[in-house]
């Protein structure tokens, strides 16, 4: 991932006239000398306000100057029109230290949890990124991970870049990692209809034996993998070796594109006598909208449906008001009754900007005229479909409808945990991720950073909700009704005295997969990796 | 004087919204790109980045192919685990409409009304 660096970020010897040390005796000098002088000036100024800052020695331990103070003064100003407001860049000629005095008050004024923050002296740090890295909370969960784990930086460059709602360079084709050293277990999660996958007959569960003639499962070449895998340019082409359910392999020549995604991938109905409704939720996009509309639209079509199971095993979040849109759509005015969807509650300095964030009952322009009635479900349960990728908007979902007494039931396993959202703030051609706000659902509950999990999982339990935990089935496709998650719900809402007897069996057999067999393929856990995935993908050794 | 403004005001307001050339009225309707072409892709990304304030955009292969609104939003981004970037995102994609009018094509951004005249491209009535 290019990162842009900071220009004081360089290791100076002790005593070189650079070191931080040397600097801030230097600093420590002139700043006594200009008192004398009682000229006032030395070091840098807000050149508004008469404040005068002399490198480090405005630092005091939990004391803070506003960041309104330093932002926008970099080591090196960038120059120019400003892709995103069309006109120059804010960038004024300021230092390292400057920056690294933004993010630090910046934390201070919006990190959700800003009072377990260890302050350090800006100036002892040269990296700015290295420093931001810093500025957040050292506490776990009660599982014993990070409580954050959202905390990120990239550069504005990439941030502020756009594409067409659901557009990424690569063949159409979502892979999931198992395993990601040797041996190394790639396999097929979905492909998109019309993509250059479709066209070359991938399909759900197919494994990835060789990339542009190297051994994927045990050979070295990471790039290579990694290039042939998630290609970064549209005409790159790329032969993978497939190896099929029934063990058979062929090649295949794929030419990256522009692909388009499909949000909503599937709209089913299932069950003995098709009462059941199964969606595919794959992605929070602008074009969601209209996709969702249709899929309840279609459900409702011939008096309805009993059950829904909404599979968002897949979906890492979005727009949140794609989240409200389809919460409504499930439980209906009579459920939600006059209730919130969630609030975003934000650190005890900004209280005041707690913000409540309706369920939304009509369209709001994305992909359906604005305004528009959505319709209904009017349901009092739901069955999701999870795993570790079910994320954010995506948990929202979960929590809201749980928060107005709607039964949650949750078959697979335990979802990401993230009860939080960020404004991303730039500054000198970063953009900064710190985790600004909590989501609580109508009943003021927001404490999942564990994730939700099946109230049986045995693995990484989090908020416990009815269901089953269900590993994922990659022998079946998405929506049939014999795949492993799906036909566990099925399974569960025909058999309240047993709902989780299939998906015990579906465990015992999670216990012992071994990938060399397809078979063992009916149970498995991995990590989608959706293009452009940043880091995580193909590596040389277990990590 | 008043009476030539009361008369002609909303003639010109009529002119304004249905498009007008050589002196004959035009008649705006949703549109589609008739052909696909490299000079039009890009004179597309270079009027919708700067639309939109974006540094670049990434269109699908084929734009404006089967519909007349086209939505930009922030380019998919993950963080190191891989999850969403944003994973709750609280603004809303940018929404731009493809018009026909006459033999122009025109490309207009919803959210600010504004418009500009398409010279690589090439439209159809939807």
């Amino acid at each position: 991932m290019p990162m842009i660096k900071d220009s004081s970020a360089r290791e100076w010897p002790r005593f070189h006239p650079l070191h931080p040390s040397f600097l801030r005796l230097n600093a420590i000098v002139i700043f006594g000398l200009s008192a004398l002088a009682g000229c006032g000036g030395g070091g840098g100024s807000d050149g508004g306000n008469g404040v005068t800052y002399l490198d480090d020695t405005g630092w005091v331990a939990g004391e803070f100057k506003p960041a309104s103070d330093f932002a926008d003064r970099c080591a090196v100003p960038r120059t120019g029109i400003d892709p995103s407001t069309n006109s120059a860049y804010p960038d004024r000629l300021g230092t390292g230290l400057d920056e690294r005095n933004f993010i630090r008050s910046w934390s201070n004024e919006t990190y959700l949890w800003y009072d377990e923050i260890v302050d350090r002296n800006p100036f002892d740090h040269n990296d700015k990124l290295e420093y931001f890295d810093l500025l957040k909370t050292d506490a776990k969960t009660a599982s014993g991970k990070p409580k954050d784990q959202f905390h990120f930086h990239m550069p504005t460059s990439e941030y502020r870049s756009l594409s067409q709602s659901g557009t990424s360079v690569g063949y159409g084709v979502v892979w999931s990692i198992i395993e990601n050293s040797p041996p190394r277990e790639v396999l097929v999660t979905y492909v998109e209809p019309g993509s250059p996958a479709a066209s070359a007959n991938l399909s759900r569960g197919q494994r990835v034996v060789e990339v542009d003639g190297h051994d994927l499962i045990n050979g070295s070449g990471a790039d290579v993998f990694n290039a042939g895998l998630w290609p970064s340019e549209s005409g790159e082409s790329h032969t993978l070796r497939i190896r099929e359910l029934d063990g058979a392999e062929r090649d295949v020549t794929l030419i990256a594109e522009n692909a388009e995604s499909t949000p909503v991938l599937e709209v089913a109905r299932v069950g003995a006598n098709n009462e059941v409704g199964y969606i595919l939720f794959n992605d929070h996009i602008g074009t969601a909208e209209a996709g969702l509309k249709q899929a309840v639209e279609q459900l409702q079509a011939g008096g309805g449906v009993a059950d829904l199971v909404l599979d968002v095993r897949y979906n890492g979040g979005g727009y949140l008001a794609i989240a409200s849109q389809l919460a409504y759509m499930i439980a209906g005015p009579g459920q939600i009754n006059g209730r919130v969807f969630e609030t975003m509650t934000f650190n005890d300095k900004r209280s005041a900007e707690n913000d409540p964030f309706p369920f939304l009952d009509e369209a709001v322009g994305f992909s359906v005229t604005k305004g528009q009635p959505l319709p209904n479900l009017g349901l009092d349960r739901v069955f999701v479909l999870t795993g570790p990728d079910t994320c954010s908007a995506s948990e929202s979902i979960i929590n809201a409808l749980r928060g107005v007494d709607v039964e949650v039931i949750q078959i697979g396993s335990t979802t990401c945990g993230k009860p939080y959202g960020f404004y991303p703030e730039d500054n000198c051609g970063t953009t900064y991720f710190t985790i600004q706000f909590q989501n609580e659902n109508a009943k003021g509950f927001s404490d999942y950073a564990d994730g939700f999990s099946p109230q049986n999982a045995v693995s990484n339990p989090g908020e416990p909700l009815p269901g089953c935990e269900v590993g994922d089935d990659f022998t079946h496709q998405l929506g049939d009704p014999a795949e492993a998650r799906l036909a566990a719900a099925l399974h569960y809402r025909a058999n309240p005295d047993n709902p989780c007897s299939l998906a015990a069996s579906s465990a015992q057999q999670k216990m012992g997969a071994s990938l060399a067999a397809p078979s063992s393929l009916s149970a498995v856990n991995g990590r989608v990796i959706k293009s452009p995935a940043l880091q995580g993908r193909v590596v040389e050794r277990r990590e | 004087m008043m009476k030539v403004i009361r008369t002609a005001l909303p003639l010109l307001l009529l002119a304004a919204m249905t498009g007008c050339k050589n002196g004959t009225l035009q008649h705006e309707a949703p549109a589609r790109l008739a052909e696909q072409s490299d000079a039009a892709r890009a004179e597309l990304e270079q009027i919708i980045a700067k639309a939109a304030g974006a540094y670049t955009v990434t269109l699908a292969e084929h734009p404006f192919a089967d519909s007349s609104v086209l939505l930009v939003e922030r380019r998919p981004q993950r963080d190191p685990q891989g999850h969403r970037l944003p994973g709750r995102d609280l603004g809303n994609p940018e929404r731009f409409q493809l018009l026909v009018s006459g033999e122009d094509c025109i490309l207009l951004q919803e959210s600010t009304g504004k418009r500009w005249e398409l010279r690589e491209a090439n439209c159809l009535p939807q």
